[in-house]
């Protein structure tokens, strides 16, 4: 009877592994060859190069911006066209996608957002598309590579896209009282907790402005006021301190002209914590008007007030 | 820790090679290895269940040891009894005291009985249904002779905490520790259907459950400001969902499975090619079936047989209420189990229920058109029961099919957007055409058969279709249960 060498099985299931090992590698680089192709392959034949007039006021922000500034009636005293990136949610990668659209020499508007800064990755709206600059510029300031996988993944759908437009859009009402949208806890965890994600935020947010300079724009940096029972913990918050440190850097290095834009009203200029409602929005971009109006050449960061 | 994620790749490539490269030449070795491996990979999603886990297997343990060692059948027996309602009563105490307080709180509430009872902090295990299912069937198997108690606590406690099974199944049988005592070779095709069952699981969860969720989700959260088409097809994809997402979580695990040599029970066939409804359960979630069937409806119908048909209509409504009342704590599961039991009455009475028929093909390969209808109507009564499964209570079910019902159930369904419904029609008709085609098979993806030139085209379209219409990552559905 013939007996099984035990060696022999042993190096043929030796043999088994190694050919698994191989085939699996091969599978692995062609799969990743492909998956690379496509995405490549896509973002070519579905990218249509977007120009836009550098005559053109460009704007860019989270929801503060977008609730706080009236496109129309900006435009209609500058006499120009606005284009506007900035959405509720919006995320710095988001403004990194946006910065790269503009042209250089154009007039910037731009939000220097602590809500953007500080709120978890996770709910950042990061949907402006595919851009791979964009997305190893946030892995390069220390995004981690989940959150890069995630803002792929958003945008793997979206190479198809204009990050800037000019359609106006439904200001919040004027009200007697203040809405509640998120509770007031929900602002004291946002300010109050340090967050990973600070330093990566900041870290690009810097760069995307620095491409800004170095596109010669003029660039107006815009502070956003939150409700006084915000800012009542706020001010003295771990993050309020970072902000405010990140905000120094920025007046120093790009040597920006600070100013404070205070708005006056007997009515109520804010619809909930942190989103001005249509009067505050009003009052707010007659002053941006004239500012961007009298001075073409400065660069400026305005921080808003409301007294 | 799930099948997947980046972490669970990690630690997959970590087991592989450690499993298979420095601990071949001892299977003792390799089942420590694995035992804490999979004590790891439990205790990474709560470390504060795992004495639980650990305290049950070993009771469990002794049990099976007590059992054979008796010297009485009496003393077996109650040995056996303590077994069953030590597991019983981890489930009820784990997943459903609280159900059972408010219920009854409420009850009392009804009848004008003011109560002072309150609920518990209590935290669910993550897999508590599955491995005490384990646990309570080695001792019902012991005591029956089917096995042979193991003297080894490792093979137990690793057959009781495999990791691939022990968070969703599949629920084997006692007879796998034969499998954990033999000698495991490392086996190349085993392993390549092994990473093509977990392709095809990956598929069918990130492309067709998670993109089902996106609309299931919104309109279940909406229900009644949707009109009845749109009602239907979120009804119609909500069944693709769970079908795609329960499946795949265990075509993964059965791959995962394959990868360390091991062959795992499989858990679905290709359920929604069934005739009728009896079919239907001999296809879905069969590891859940065979064990319910074997320990309650089967000791049940004996019970009962003298009933005749009565009597085994009566066993198969338990049956499936405790089908229903396995997957949580809420009267909706134990509607849906009802439903279902309900719809075997016709089949009992007619004398269909045991009889298996095969599905016939016309020249082809499609179903001739009789079956196509059985199919269909198999298919619609499910869709309807996964509306029950689906709803948070038994008010929202009634609210949704209620909406279903009427006259807008024939207007245009509400579909999202273009980028949305195409690439998500395409991967459940994908994902049927390719189940149909290898229905006599074990997995979607078992391609063995065909050319390479063919196999590595579909791996391709499989792969992208991943990575480029894969959905946002949603929970695995039954987690929960």
């Amino acid at each position: 009877m013939k007996v099984a060498n035990p060696l022999r099985l042993s190096i043929s299931n030796s043999d088994d592994m190694s050919k698994f090992l191989k085939r699996i590698l091969i599978a692995m680089l062609l799969f990743s060859a492909l998956i690379v192709g496509v995405c490549f392959l896509l973002h070519f034949l579905r990218q249509k190069p977007v120009t836009y007039d550098s005559e053109c006021v460009f704007v860019w922000g989270d929801s503060g911006m977008y609730q706080g500034l009236d496109l129309k009636l900006l435009g209609d005293k500058m006499g120009k066209q606005i284009l506007s990136a900035a959405g509720h949610g919006s995320g710095i990668y988001d403004f990194l996608v946006s910065q790269k659209n503009i042209p250089d020499n154009a007039v910037t508007v731009v939000s220097f957002s602590e809500a953007a800064l500080c709120r978890n990755p996770l709910s950042d709206y990061n949907r402006k598309g595919f851009e791979i600059d964009c997305l190893k510029e946030v892995f390069l300031s220390g995004c981690s590579v989940n959150e890069c996988i995630r803002i792929l993944n958003l945008n793997k759908k979206s190479f198809r896209y204009m990050a800037f437009s000019n359609l106006p859009h439904t200001m919040y009402p004027f009200a007697d009282s203040l809405v509640y949208p998120e509770p007031l806890p929900l602002w004291h965890s946002l300010f109050e907790e340090p967050k990973d994600w600070f330093p990566w935020k900041a870290k690009a947010y810097t760069k995307g402005l620095q491409h800004l300079f170095d596109k010669h724009s003029q660039i107006i940096l815009v502070q956003f006021p939150f409700d006084e029972q915000v800012e009542s913990f706020a001010k003295n918050s771990i993050n309020r301190h970072l902000s405010d440190s990140l905000k120094r850097v920025l007046i120093d290095e790009y040597a920006l002209k600070y100013d404070s834009v205070v708005l006056h009203s007997d009515s109520l200029l804010m619809h909930d914590l942190s989103h001005m409602n249509e009067v505050g929005a009003r009052l707010f971009t007659l002053e941006i008007a004239e500012i961007l109006r009298s001075d073409t050449v400065n660069n400026y960061f305005i921080e808003v007030m409301i007294q | 820790m799930v099948f997947n994620s980046i972490p669970f790749v990690l630690f997959f490539v970590v087991v592989f090679f450690v499993y298979w490269l420095l601990l071949k030449k001892s299977t003792k070795t390799q089942n420590i290895f694995l035992l804490v491996a999979s004590y790891f990979f439990y205790g990474y999603a709560n470390w504060k269940m795992l004495p639980l886990l650990i305290v049950a297997t070993a009771v469990f343990y002794f049990l099976g040891i007590g059992i054979s060692q008796s010297e009485s059948e009496k003393k077996a027996s109650i040995l056996r009894a303590l077994g069953v309602v030590l597991g019983v009563g981890i489930l009820l105490y784990f997943k459903y005291l609280n159900f059972f307080i408010e219920s009854f709180a409420n009850l009392f509430e009804s009848m004008g009985l003011h109560t002072n009872w309150h609920t518990f902090n209590i935290i669910m295990p993550l897999g508590v249904s599955f491995f005490t299912f384990r646990l309570i069937s080695y001792v019902i198997d012991v005591y029956n002779g089917e096995v042979e108690p193991t003297r080894d606590v490792v093979e137990f406690a690793t057959y009781i905490a495999f990791f691939p099974c022990i968070l969703s199944g599949p629920i084997d049988k006692p007879k796998f520790i034969s499998q954990l005592h033999q000698k495991r070779e490392f086996n190349y095709n085993q392993a390549v259907d092994g990473m093509r069952q977990i392709l095809w699981g990956l598929f069918k969860k990130l492309v067709v459950a998670d993109n089902c969720a996106v609309y299931v989700d919104q309109v279940f959260s909406s229900h009644t400001d949707q009109s009845g088409s749109t009602l239907l097809l979120a009804a119609i994809f909500c069944s693709f969902q769970v079908y795609a997402d329960f499946s795949g979580y265990s075509d993964m695990a059965i791959g995962v499975g394959k990868l360390l040599g091991f062959s795992i029970t499989r858990n679905f066939n290709n359920p929604f090619f069934a005739l009728n409804v009896a079919d239907f359960w001999r296809r879905w979630h069969m590891s859940l079936t065979s064990w319910i069937t074997d320990y309650v409806f089967t000791p049940l119908s004996f019970q009962f047989r003298r009933w005749g048909k009565v009597g085994m209509i009566i066993a198969i409504i338990i049956n499936m209420v405790v089908v229903g009342l396995w997957h949580g704590a809420n009267w909706t599961f134990v509607v849906f189990g009802l439903y279902h039991g309900l719809l075997f009455v016709p089949l009992v009475l007619s004398g269909a229920f045991m009889k298996k028929d095969r599905l016939s093909t016309n020249k082809i390969g499609l179903p001739v058109l009789k079956d196509l209808g059985r199919m269909l109507l198999t298919f619609a009564l499910v869709v309807f029961g996964v509306v029950i499964f689906r709803a948070e209570n038994i008010g929202q079910a009634w609210e949704y099919v209620c909406g279903m019902c009427n006259r807008s159930i024939f207007t245009v369904p509400w579909l999202i957007n273009r980028e949305y419904y195409i690439p998500t029609f395409v991967s459940v008709l994908l994902l049927l055409l390719t189940e149909w085609v290898s229905r006599a098979k074990q997995h979607g993806l078992s391609v063995e058969n065909c050319s390479v030139v063919f196999r590595w085209i579909f791996y391709s379209v499989i792969v992208i279709l991943i990575v480029y219409e894969g959905g946002q990552p949603a929970p695995f559905v039954y987690f929960q249960f």
